[in-house]
């Protein structure tokens, strides 16, 4: 069986491109603590699972390349002293991704659905690697244009920028009705963190809508999410906040198809 | 695949799947067994009733930070009056609240003798006391006073009759700075104890600050903080300022002293806050070394105390503990236990504490490495909790959104959220960590511990009857101290040393003093003020458990002298001269 390679014009390349640049930066960088080690677990833990599971369920010779986006993504997302997380929130990530499926389609970013696994059942070995990255401007300012160029080749531009100016309004109201002090709301959006959320985390190709008027619902759907999760003072709320959107999406389209608003399955399940 | 969500088998198998996982990740509860000890609380029997009162009248304009800039208490453990019973000495930051001086009666109680001795009424508006180090500056036999504060450090000469001289202004002493973190080190063995200490912030006027951009720029690796100054003793109770390379990014917590490289020459550990920590290597006492790189690459990072022991009896590798801060979700990697193999370009680093079992002890702050049950291992004792609020709502949510904020965000203390009525890491319960071999064991709700919620901070170990039962005394942050009594519940032998160096700085610092059994070798190494905001009782103890066979005994003075001790008394303190 001869290996199917995703053509160059497949959305994820510029993913894979970009996550191999910030997997490169977090090994290099001492703030991360990441080790070949655990780079080398979480991929080949989920590029194998992939495979494999490709190779018996779909009888595919697929280069797992949505496998190498999660994991090198779970690289650069997650902190773990030891190596055995990684192995673990892989293997889960990929489980996730092909056996929680709706339409066809897999329901949650597997990394997504990898880090908020590890913050929730494995908190006492995980933590997100939100404080590691080196939050100088220039960084800040290199991700955005990055991930303005990354998003548009993945025509998932407007759901970047509509996350980033709905976050700016949200707060903005927030402080309005709660009487909040803006610029403390606003805090998220001054590190660099907060833009590689924007740009290559709810962007993932086959879990975020593709119509461009969609890609507005679901950014305004995770910003009130996040925004509602920061309201109850939850930690890493910006993580959960897609995981419920995720989550809340499937059930909508769940419940649409049994009312047989939309057709049980086809390419129009990707909304 | 698709067409709906249903529960099939590989539903069930995922589910399954992760639940295993959650329940097999859960740290399981250790196995008891028997304590040949017991730490009672018994500061109403010792007759001690010290409470933190800390600096709280930070102007309006950065109060949001008053959690950023506390001033914690500190504890010294000395023998002021030189008759063989560690005395002990606490520090206040409230203007007019006085630290307190408490003479060791050596019969179980203390005596409060701080009006008399002129170290009591310390903090005014504008100065107030910080860490507290007690030496003998002038080689004459007592010992003296090293004050951190918010401004310029204080000297304080001991004149012997159990009062103090303030000399500060003659002493040469000028670098201001607000600091937690100091040391002694004969760093050039001239024979006279020089000074070093650190500054968390950069040097700015804490009380009334003229700048908002003093806080942290990173929570990784911040670069804004204060500078390390090194005092050479000059030798007649005067320093001078000396740059031999020791360069920090600031915010220091805690300095250890230890002759990592074994030439003589001490070398120096810094537990940095937001930053990695720092080992600055002696070379023959002319320049120092920075060899933080190293530490870095092996991701130390962020400390609040660093204290050193020779745990492995075999191979007597250090292992300097360095304790931080355990949050899950937030921050797990916990306190570090860095094992120092090697030396110049070999030199490596380990961190055991997982391997240990010691990495979580939540808000860690001073740790303390003692034989509690002479048994020949040392234990490993750690004070923590950072701040009980009024409410149970917790500020680590606020935390996690600074930490993602850009650099200049971060620096401006204005941006810092209040931390108002909230707790952050309050309530926590001490840990004791006994050392079981290869591994330790939290035995904390086997004594009095299981009663701690307090904000701990300083921790010193003090054998106040001269019995060999180490105890404990911890402040708590604006809270009552504890003193934790060693109770003993099966016999053990000991020995203990009280070095007076003579070619050497007349207390010894710097010298190791070995016990040698069959198979293995029992090390100690003088330093007196490793650990956060805590000086430990400074003499020599070992556990020696029951019948082992003492080889020999040996003192390896800072002059380089060897010296075999031969006659020694088991089950109690000896006076060793250097000869």
């Amino acid at each position: 069986m001869k290996l199917i390679i995703p053509k160059l014009n497949d959305p994820r390349w510029p993913f894979v491109g970009m996550f191999f640049i910030y997997t490169t930066y977090t090994i290099l960088s001492n703030d991360f603590g990441r080790s070949f080690l655990q780079l080398f677990s979480v991929v080949l833990t989920i590029v194998s699972a992939d495979y494999i599971y490709n190779l018996k369920f779909k009888r595919l010779n697929l280069l797992p390349l949505s496998g190498l986006i999660t994991a090198l993504g779970l690289s650069f997302l997650v902190f773990s002293s030891y190596v055995w997380p990684f192995i673990v929130i892989g293997l889960v990530a990929s489980l996730a991704k092909n056996l929680i499926r709706l339409r066809g389609q897999h329901i949650f970013n597997p990394n997504n659905f990898g880090v908020v696994f590890g913050l929730t059942l494995l908190g006492d070995f995980v933590s997100t690697n939100t404080g590691r990255w080196n939050n100088q401007f220039l960084l800040t300012l290199s991700i955005v244009l990055l991930g303005a160029l990354v998003s548009h080749r993945a025509k998932r531009l407007v759901l970047s920028v509509s996350f980033v100016l709905l976050f700016l309004i949200v707060a903005f109201i927030r402080s309005q009705l709660f009487d909040q002090n803006l610029d403390v709301l606003l805090i998220p959006m001054t590190g660099p963190i907060f833009y590689v959320y924007s740009f290559f985390h709810i962007t993932d190709p086959i879990t975020s809508p593709v119509r461009t008027r969609n890609q507005l619902l679901f950014a305004l759907a995770i910003v009130l999410a996040d925004a509602t999760l920061r309201f109850y003072e939850v930690k890493f709320s910006l993580f959960y906040g897609l995981f419920s959107v995720h989550l809340t999406r499937a059930i909508v389209i769940e419940c649409l198809t049994r009312l047989h608003v939309i057709p049980p399955i086809g390419r129009e399940s990707r909304i | 695949m698709g067409g709906g969500i249903h529960l099939r088998t590989q539903y069930k198998a995922f589910i399954l799947f992760v639940f295993a996982i959650s329940i097999g990740c859960k740290e399981t509860e250790s196995h008891k067994e028997n304590l040949s000890f017991n730490l009672l609380e018994a500061s109403s029997e010792v007759k001690l009733n010290y409470r933190n009162e800390s600096y709280s009248r930070f102007p309006k304009k950065i109060s949001n930070v008053a959690h950023l800039m506390r001033i914690s208490p500190s504890v010294a453990v000395s023998d002021i009056n030189g008759d063989g019973f560690p005395d002990i000495y606490f520090t206040n930051s409230k203007p007019g609240v006085p630290n307190q001086l408490l003479l060791n009666s050596g019969k179980g109680y203390f005596k409060d003798i701080s009006k008399k001795s002129n170290i009591g009424f310390i903090n005014t508006e504008k100065v107030v006391s910080s860490k507290a180090n007690f030496i003998d500056f002038d080689n004459d036999g007592d010992q003296d006073l090293f004050l951190l504060t918010n401004y310029i450090p204080k000297l304080f000469i001991n004149n012997g009759d159990m009062t103090f001289t303030d000399v500060t202004s003659q002493s040469g002493i000028k670098s201001y700075m607000f600091s937690f973190a100091s040391n002694f080190l004969d760093f050039n063995r001239d024979g006279y104890i020089d000074i070093v200490y650190a500054a968390y912030f950069k040097p700015f006027d804490v009380l009334n600050p003229n700048t908002f951009y003093f806080t942290p720029n990173s929570v990784m690796e911040a670069d804004n903080g204060g500078p390390i100054v090194l005092l050479k003793n000059k030798g007649n109770n005067t320093f001078e300022e000396v740059d031999l390379g020791l360069k920090s990014s600031g915010f220091v917590q805690a300095i250890a002293v230890y002759d990592f490289q074994g030439d003589g020459f001490p070398d120096l550990w810094m537990a940095t806050d937001y930053n990695t920590n720092k080992l600055f290597l002696n070379q023959n006492g002319t320049q120092f070394i920075d060899k933080s790189e190293l530490l870095a690459r092996s991701r130390s990072r962020t400390g609040m105390s660093a204290t050193i022991a020779t745990l492995d009896q075999k191979t007597n590798v250090p292992t300097v503990f360095v304790s931080h801060t355990f949050q899950s979700k937030v921050t797990v990697s916990g306190n570090e236990a860095w094992q120092i193999k090697g030396q110049g370009s070999d030199l490596k680093v380990e961190n055991t504490s997982n391997l240990m079992g010691i990495h979580n002890c939540q808000w860690s702050w001073a740790a303390v490495f003692a034989d509690l049950d002479n048994d020949t291992d040392e234990d490993l004792i750690i004070s923590n909790g950072f701040m009980t609020g009024k409410t149970d709502k917790s500020y680590w949510f606020q935390f996690t959104q600074m930490v993602g904020a850009s650099r200049k965000y971060q620096s401006d203390s204005r941006n810092w959220p209040a931390l108002q009525d909230y707790s952050w890491s309050g309530k926590q319960q001490n840990c004791l960590f006994l050392n079981e071999g290869n591994q330790f064991r939290n035995v904390a709700n086997e004594t009095d511990f299981k009663q701690d919620d307090s904000d701990g901070r300083g921790l010193a170990a003090i054998d106040y009857l001269n019995s060999g039962n180490i105890s404990l005394v911890e402040v708590n942050y604006n809270q009552p101290l504890k003193f934790y009594k060693n109770v003993p519940l099966a016999k053990n032998d000991w020995i203990g040393f009280q070095l007076t160096g003579t070619s050497s700085n007349r207390n010894a610092i710097g010298s190791f003093v070995k016990v040698y059994f069959d198979q293995r070798t029992l090390v100690k190494y003088l330093a007196y003020n490793n650990g956060f905001m805590s000086q430990s009782d400074s003499r020599i103890h070992f556990g020696l458990g029951k019948g082992n066979k003492i080889k020999k005994i040996e003192v390896k003075w800072p002059s380089g002298k060897v010296q075999l001790i031969s006659d020694y008394t088991l089950n109690q303190y000896n006076r060793v001269t250097e000869r």
